[in-house]
């Protein structure tokens, strides 16, 4: 069927004038003022009860029929420039089925010439008075039928402007016998279409304002959980899980590891049997770092990738393996959005949004805000990455401060523990002390700094430092922590800190000690008995200037023990400190004898999560008789272990009558086979090797036993050991076993050397 | 333990002298060999080796001692100790023979002497 436009009025003017030139079958509109008028205000009612724009868009569809018109369809432009079609619905769907195909191929032949799209184009209107026997394009034979049966008689196309936008266009069809519209219903569709338009911007802003107040919820939230968290997988999880369903059906976040290898750090969807069925196809076909598209072209420049719509062909044009292509079209990908993870101008990973089974699709607007929220997010990223690496600063600083080697005392055993809180922030200022004062007495310290991080554990440096000092300057403990305190005065913060400092003098067995705010030492007596002991108790260091420490005094007789430690151990949220501290008392109760394994025991039942939230720190001593009969020792392989080893030996040595000559000589000799278990001996699995001794009359034993064999000494200058061994000894035997080798050497002691 | 020994270098008349404190064994003795044979340049005589302060020295640190009296003669230095007299280390420098190689001496002032005198 032929097109015959010189069968067409058209009206490409303004409505006025396109009235005063144009004739009409009727001199009036389709509808007479009165009703215009009431049907005016009843749109605008329904329209102004609506805040939902697609709502809004249906109901101006809807209100025009049948009253104005038989069928009507709103054009309204997209943000990306397309059109969104609504209709009325025509009550036949083979008719609407068919209008919309009529409309499509309508579009494609004229594009902007004429129609909505020229309407929207221009802003001018168009009115066909009577396309009964004329369609504007061709309609092939098979389809006059249903021409027949849509009966399309006029139709006038206005366009919707809103604060002075032209946001779409409205078509209003009219099939029914004599109703032909005039400039006069021209005239009332622009009046109309003003309405809509305005009804429809208002609920569009406000739709806007709504998404816009939603994302600043989401994004605060999301800000929320990425700041409280340093726990950077599972809060990216979190993250993950706010965007779905709301935003994406999947979200998928990718990192670049330490390596620079990709991994998935969170996906997440409603149904968690897909996020299992997303891992299994990641798992199957990895994603190839080279390729030119996906997360690893985003991770690769730093610049999103958006695909509002993901046709098969492209499924088809990415993925080779058929299996995959099955997998992913399971998947049912409708739009994609993949946005950088940037931070400090660095790219750490990927943002995946993903449309799939709900069919929607991301915008502009989207994209931006998919921009905002992965900004965030690699903010946390970089924070979190940035803590761990404080953590490990704050941790070496720590222990780097602790001293490393507890002094050696005749008649006094120590050990100590500190272990950092796992959480990055919470590393902070605990430490301990012994130092071994002139007049042969010894500082005992146990210190917590307030605060956390690198600042606490310089600042724990400098008290700890500070209290080194004073207490050499002797004066007792009372004048060390004064000092201390005033000291603080100077520093630059309000730095602060509990501690208790304590002098114990191995000729009284006692101990004079202040305790500044912190937690009471708890005494274990020999039958087992555990208390606390307060004291006098005192201000923390570096609250007032004029607080004064007073010392109290303790006895602390032979194989009792003392134990000095941090809140860390004692304090459980929700747990009164008393509490905490009763939980400590019985645990001392029962731990083992040996210091080192009453250490373990304490740390492991007052604080078995491995997650600490703290710093822990514990220093135990106990004064002890020395046994001059006997002596035994069991030491790693190690070179460092030599200095512990000289240490207990001259201890012991002490005990005998052996003259500082006699000590020397014997401490050199166990030194020495020791030295060669511990380079000859071993292989790279850590080892121990043991040194026993015996004092029998005058004459002390020493034997040194490892489970290598000996080696002949090689290379020059080497074989002096056993020289000096057997010089300095009188009597020297080497047994080389399967199992092992042992060193046994003999001397007498005494006057006579 | 990091301070297990402390190596203080001076000069006395014109001679380095490196005071050893502490105790020496098989995990220092191989880094103090290093820096101590840093000390002298090139053009000075000789090197002190002051063991006054030295409370523990085994086998090696004995080695220690022959390693650097040999890479001071091979720049035609030489290498002079000072071990006081009744002190704990002199006895295993005795038996292991040190004396034989290297000269040793009760005070810095004799050792210095020796090596400005060479």
């Amino acid at each position: 069927m032929p097109v015959a436009p010189d069968r067409w009025d058209t009206i490409t003017a303004e409505p006025h004038a396109a009235m005063a030139d144009n004739e009409t079958h009727h001199g009036g509109g389709v509808l007479d003022p009165q009703r215009a008028l009431g049907f005016l205000a009843e749109a605008s009612a329904v329209l102004a009860r609506s805040l939902d724009y697609e709502r809004t868009l249906s109901e101006v569809a809807q209100l025009s029929v049948p009253e104005f018109a038989d069928w009507c369809g709103v054009d309204v432009v997209q943000p990306d420039g397309s059109l969104r079609q609504i209709t009325s619905g025509h009550p036949d769907p083979r008719i609407e089925d068919f209008l919309m195909e009529l409309r499509r191929r309508y579009r494609q032949e004229k594009g902007t010439s004429e129609g909505a799209m020229h309407v929207i184009a221009t802003g001018e209107s168009e009115l066909m008075t009577d396309v009964r026997n004329a369609p504007r394009i061709e309609i092939p034979s098979a389809e006059s039928g249903l021409y027949e049966t849509l009966s399309a008689r006029s139709y006038m196309i206005v366009p919707m402007v809103a604060r002075g936008r032209t946001i779409g266009a409205l078509t209003f069809l009219s099939t029914r016998e004599g109703r032909n519209y005039t400039p006069v219903d021209l005239d009332f569709a622009h009046h109309l279409a003003r309405r809509f338009a305005l009804a429809a911007d208002n609920s569009r802003l406000y739709q806007e304002a709504e998404e816009a107040r939603e994302r600043l919820t989401f994004l605060a939230r999301a800000s929320e959980l990425l700041a409280q968290t340093l726990e950077l997988e599972r809060t990216l999880e979190q993250v993950a899980y706010l965007t779905v369903p709301r935003l994406a059906d999947w979200c998928a976040i990718e990192l670049v590891g330490e390596d620079g290898s990709v991994y998935n750090a969170a996906t997440a969807h409603t149904d968690p049997e897909k996020v299992k069925f997303a891992e299994e196809i990641r798992k199957r076909y990895p994603a190839d770092p080279s390729s030119p598209t996906g997360v690893p072209n985003v991770i690769r420049t730093g610049k999103s990738e958006f695909y509002s719509e993901i046709p098969d062909e492209m499924l088809v044009q990415a993925i080779d393996d058929p299996e995959q292509l099955r997998l992913m079209r399971e998947i049912g990908l409708s739009s994609i959005l993949i946005v950088p993870l940037t931070a400090r101008a660095r790219t750490l990973g990927a943002l995946t949004l993903v449309h799939a089974e709900s069919g929607r699709s991301y915008n502009e607007e989207d994209l931006r805000f998919a921009e905002d929220l992965a900004r965030r997010a690699a903010i946390a990223v970089d924070n979190a990455r940035l803590y761990t690496q404080e953590h490990h600063a704050v941790v070496t600083l720590q222990q780097s401060l602790l001293p490393r080697q507890l002094p050696d005392i005749p008649g006094i055993e120590f050990a100590a523990r500190y272990l950092p809180a796992t959480s990055e922030v919470d590393v902070g200022g605990d430490w301990y002390d012994a130092i071994a004062l002139g007049d042969g007495s010894v500082g005992l310290v146990i210190g917590d700094v307030a605060g956390h991080g690198l600042e606490a554990a310089a600042v724990m440096g400098q008290f700890r430092n500070a209290l080194r000092a004073y207490a050499l300057e002797g004066g007792g403990p009372g004048a060390a922590v004064e000092r201390l305190n005033r000291l603080t005065r100077t520093f630059e913060q309000n730095d602060m800190a509990t501690l208790v400092y304590g002098e114990f003098d191995a000729g009284t067995s006692s101990m004079r000690f202040v305790r500044a705010g912190h937690p009471p030492p708890l005494v274990r007596s020999p039958d087992g008995r555990v208390t606390a002991v307060n004291g006098q108790g005192s201000l923390p260091v570096g609250v007032s200037p004029n607080a004064r420490y007073e010392a109290s005094l303790l006895d602390l007789s032979p194989d009792t023990t003392l134990l000095l430690y941090t809140d860390g151990l004692v304090e459980r949220r929700g747990e009164a400190l008393e509490d905490g501290i009763a939980r400590l008392e019985r645990i001392l109760a029962d731990a083992p004898d040996s210091l080192e394994e009453l250490c373990d025991h304490v740390i492991e039942q007052s604080a078995p999560d491995p997650e600490r939230a703290d710093d822990i720190a514990v220093l135990a001593l106990r004064p002890v008789e020395v046994d001059a009969a006997s002596f035994h020792t069991s030491l790693r392989a190690e070179p460092s272990e030599l200095s512990r080893l000289r240490r207990m030996l001259m201890r012991w040595l002490r005990a005998t009558q052996a003259t500082a000559q006699q000590i020397y000589d014997i401490t050199i000799a166990a030194g020495e086979a020791s030295a060669n278990a511990i380079e000859h001996a071993y292989g790279a699995r850590p080892a121990r090797f043991e040194v026993e001794g015996t004092l029998e009359g005058d004459t002390v034993t020493v034997w040194v036993r490892d489970s290598g064999s000996w080696r002949a000494p090689r290379g020059r200058h080497r074989g002096r050991g056993l020289k000096l061994i057997d010089a300095l000894m009188e009597d020297v035997r080497i047994e080389r076993r399967k199992e092992g080798t042992e060193v046994m050497m003999r001397r007498r002691i005494g006057s006579e050397g | 333990m990091a301070g297990m020994a402390t190596a203080i270098v001076e000069r006395r008349d014109g001679v380095p002298v490196v005071r050893l404190a502490g105790e020496v064994d098989m995990s220092n003795a191989p880094r103090l060999e290093l820096d101590i044979s840093d000390v002298a340049p090139n053009d000075a005589p000789g090197l002190v080796l002051d063991l006054s302060e030295t409370e523990y020295l085994d086998s090696a640190g004995i080695r220690m001692l022959f390693e650097l009296a040999e890479r001071l003669s091979g720049r035609r230095q030489t290498l002079v100790l000072v071990v006081p007299a009744g002190s704990l280390i002199r006895h295993s420098l005795e038996v292991t023979e040190v004396d034989q190689a290297v000269a040793m001496h009760d005070t810095l002032g004799d050792a210095i002497e020796a090596i400005r005198t060479g």
